[in-house]
């Protein structure tokens, strides 16, 4: 007797548990509150009814914005246990409460690096943030117009005019037949009543070409609508100031740049490590990992492309358009998933360059445009691209990867010499401050080691023939970065550590206005309110990587401590 | 949702190291202190069965400033404190939304108020212990439901509070309940906040066969006596019941396909 209830409580606590699974994992409520509440008198829960109330929480909500957990469910003894998580996705959740904080540092407890202090901001391709200037907001470029019919497919549709309805033009014919109608023609013979079918199918025939005559002649005069206001922008843009040139680092800067921090990366684990991301960043590259990897981020991994990156992001120095093509192209062949640029000191890109980039992207479907090429054969990827105003030619860049797998540039490049380098003024007066950034950059960063070579300067890296550009596409989602200087640790992780010491200083743009930018662009965009937090927390190095993407909560960003760098007080 | 057995704290303990159940649990907690501390909530809503139980299952939340407490139990775990901030304002907020909504809702307040803290439990206790280093940053808002019939009023209706929880009108009331404390989180004066709601509960407590006579508060046994007294304390489930040895899952899936019957009425 007691055997069998044995039996049934037991068999009703499995029945009970497996319910509340099923309803944890698919959401369907009756799995609670049915299959699970047969099963309580027997299985005997203490919470019950608390679980009620979850699921009055998850009521009504849709399910498609949980991401479910299901940790753990154990029975060790006669209590069941079970663990379990139901989090918003991070790009569902709203704006204002979008966290920033999408994961940590896969470091071990104590465990300290060493990194160098960092100026960086970041940007993408959606947005472009001009440090140095006013926001530049470029507009997106019209799609490629059609092309204008040719004569003969004008005349080839004059010609099907002409075979269906004669010389008839189509407003005559109109006009004729709808004077054709009347009562009176019912009367007239079958043959006749037969010519008639025959017209009014033809008539119907032409009321068709018409109205598509019409609608092409509507989308024509839409696409030249947009194509003034593209060159309108571009107007707007020459008058735009130039962007200045970074002056060269202060001593304090110098001095700055020579103190090695000690960053205790545990307490990064209170957030301050925080990737903010619009949302096509955030679905296919940053948050990655993230999703994946229970909100671990190793996307900080700056890795060589020879090296396994497959699924992860790689962090690369691109001093160049073709720089960073090149590298985007081995890494996305290797499976890299995102790739964070980092300007090196001489990476300077300039709104030309940009504007290329942007072409690059926003035409993707632009005839002579290989879209699939990159990540499939060793050719370059080129295409057309709009004109733009570009007086800078990027400096240095690699011309060839190591394996010798990619020759980008669509055009025969000079010949490297050293003299045809251009030293970069930023690079020279840092040489001797930060000794470490040039070896780190090849060791870490650089796809193409070619240490044992000049980089030549190519004299038209971006190859115009007065209307257009030949660019490179990037075959990946790519997260701008510039930076003066990045951290480098020694295992070859790598992180940028937004130094808002240096942020209003040299700059000499406030946060906000730094920002702005971000905001006009909307989607989910930083506040003001979020961004000039920073500010307050001079002695906080506080690490993030902003794609011009979702605000975060900055304010408790504040209090998080980020960055350790206390230690770094004794250097004054 | 995370247990609330303080066994889960300590899964090394010689006491229950055999189990290695105890060591994932353990571990998935972990990983879920790890998701929400990562997220850097504002406030957190801890949902607990095991606090101060009104009569008639009236809803209460905690209104002091704050709370400590301990994960005593059996004689055992009364190292294991926590402290947390309560987030006051939440606190009445949600009571106000809760009796707004025709909710059976109280604000209880320990001790007077003041200074004083609340009193937590084993069941706050655990898993606030998991989250213990955001207990800084991050602010509580403590529920503890009580179910409408049974527990300790049940024996006027001898109906244990397993079968309370289940009746028709508890689950309608606690459903409300979820409602009303989402449409509180998503209400404008939690706009820009990061809210979680945190459930204690542990699932069934009558696994191997057990569960059953430990928690009615009067069980015959096959002699006809009633069962002891010290079936039901915490002290015995601590110490007998992890010799127990689980059953396998093939057994408890024949035992289930055998014996399950639709509850008695």
């Amino acid at each position: 007797m007691r055997s069998h209830d044995s039996a049934e409580h037991d068999a009703a606590a499995e029945l009970y548990d497996q319910a509340v699974e099923f309803w944890l994992r698919t959401l369907r409520a009756e799995g609670l509150l049915v299959t699970a509440r047969k099963a309580v008198p027997l299985a005997q829960p203490c919470a019950y009814h608390v679980l009620v109330i979850l699921n009055g929480v998850l009521d009504g909500r849709n399910h498609e914005i949980w991401v479910n957990s299901m940790l753990s469910r154990c029975a060790p003894t006669n209590f069941g246990m079970c663990v379990a998580s139901l989090l918003p996705r991070w790009d569902r959740l709203p704006a204002e409460v979008m966290d920033t904080h999408a994961g940590n540092l896969l470091l071990d407890q104590g465990e300290e690096y060493e990194v160098m202090t960092v100026k960086c901001w970041f940007s993408d391709f959606g947005d472009f943030l001009d440090l140095h200037g006013e926001a530049i907001v470029l507009p997106e470029l019209p799609r490629t117009p059609t092309p204008v019919k040719s004569e003969s497919e004008a005349g080839s549709q004059a010609g099907r005019f002409a075979t269906g309805q004669g010389s008839r033009q189509p407003s005559s014919h109109a006009n004729r037949s709808t004077a054709g109608h009347g009562p009176g023609r019912t009367s007239k013979q079958g043959s006749e009543a037969a010519d008639e079918d025959n017209e009014d199918d033809e008539e119907s025939d032409e009321e068709d070409q018409w109205e598509s005559m019409l609608s092409e002649e509507n989308k024509k005069n839409e696409q030249q609508e947009a194509h003034i206001a593209w060159l309108e922008e571009q107007e707007r843009l020459k008058k735009l100031p130039q962007r200045t040139p970074t002056p060269p680092p202060t001593k304090a800067e110098k001095e700055l740049a020579q103190v090695r921090f000690r960053v205790v990366f545990t307490h990064m684990r209170e957030g301050c490590l925080v990737v903010m991301s619009r949302s096509h960043v955030h679905d296919s590259a940053l948050l990655y990992l993230d999703t994946d990897t229970n909100a671990k981020m190793s996307m900080c991994a700056c890795l060589q492309v020879e090296e396994e990156i497959c699924g992860r992001i790689l962090v690369v120095f691109a001093e160049t358009l073709e720089h960073l093509h090149e590298q985007c192209v081995l890494a996305s062949r290797a499976g890299c998933i995102g790739v964070i640029v980092v300007g090196a000191p001489d990476a300077e890109f300039t709104l030309e360059e940009y504007k290329v980039l942007r072409s690059a992207r926003s035409s993707q479907s632009a005839p002579g445009g290989q879209d699939s090429a990159l990540t499939t054969s060793h050719s370059p990827a080129s295409g057309l691209g709009n004109v733009s105003p570009g007086s800078r030619v990027p400096t240095g860049g690699s011309t060839r990867s190591p394996n010798g797998h990619v020759h980008t540039g669509a055009t025969p490049r000079s010949p490297q010499t050293p003299a045809s380098r251009k030293p970069s003024t930023r690079e020279g007066s840092n040489k001797g401050s930060r000794p470490n950034t040039q070896s780190s950059r090849f060791r870490y960063g650089r796809v193409s080691q070619d240490d044992g070579e000049d980089e030549g300067a190519t004299e038209h890296e971006i190859v115009t023939d007065g209307k257009n550009y030949l660019f490179f596409k990037i075959p990946i989602p790519v997260v701008w970065v510039t930076a003066e200087d990045a951290a480098y640790v020694s295992d070859g992780t790598m992180v940028s550590i937004y130094w808002h010491e240096n942020l209003l200083i040299p700059v000499g743009l406030t946060a906000r206005v730094e920002y702005h930018p971000v905001c006009a662009f909307g989607a989910r965009a930083h506040t003001h309110k979020d961004v000039t937090l920073f500010a307050p927390v001079p002695d906080h190095a506080c690490a993030f990587i902003c794609t011009g993407g979702a605000a975060g909560d900055c304010e408790s960003r504040k209090h998080a401590g980020v960055v350790d760098n206390t230690k770094t007080a004794s250097r004054n | 949702m995370m247990p609330h057995a303080p066994m889960v704290l300590s899964p090394r303990d010689d006491q229950v190291a055999h189990l290695p159940e105890l060591q994932e649990a353990h571990e998935a907690c972990v990983a879920l202190a790890d998701q929400i501390r990562e997220r850097r909530p504002h406030a957190i809503v801890l949902v607990t069965p095991h606090g101060v139980s009104v009569e008639q299952g009236v809803t209460g939340v905690y209104m002091n400033a704050w709370a400590r407490g301990s994960a005593a139990w059996s004689g055992g775990f009364s190292s294991i404190q926590v402290q947390a901030e309560l987030d006051v304002l939440a606190s009445r907020g949600l009571l106000k939304a809760f009796k707004d909504a025709g909710c059976r809702a109280r604000g209880v307040e320990f001790f007077g108020g003041g200074r004083a803290a609340a009193q937590l439990g084993w069941a706050e206790v655990v898993p606030l212990w998991f989250l213990d280093d955001i207990l800084g940053f991050s602010r509580f808002v403590v529920i503890s439901q009580g179910v409408g019939e049974g527990f300790a009023f049940g024996e006027t209706h001898c109906m244990t509070r397993a079968e309370a929880q289940s009746m028709l009108g508890s689950v309608t009331e606690m459903t409300k309940v979820g409602q009303v404390l989402s449409d509180w989180a998503d209400s404008g004066e939690n706009k820009e906040k990061r809210i979680f709601v945190l459930v204690s509960a542990a699932l069934s407590h009558s696994h191997g066969g057990h569960g059953g006579r430990l928690n009615r508060n009067r069980h015959e046994l096959d002699d006809g006596s009633w069962a002891p007294e010290q079936l039901l304390s915490p002290r015995y489930l601590s110490e007998y019941v992890p010799t127990l040895v689980p059953a396998s899952p093939r057994s408890r899936l024949a035992s289930l396909l055998l014996y399950w019957q639709p509850p008695r009425a």
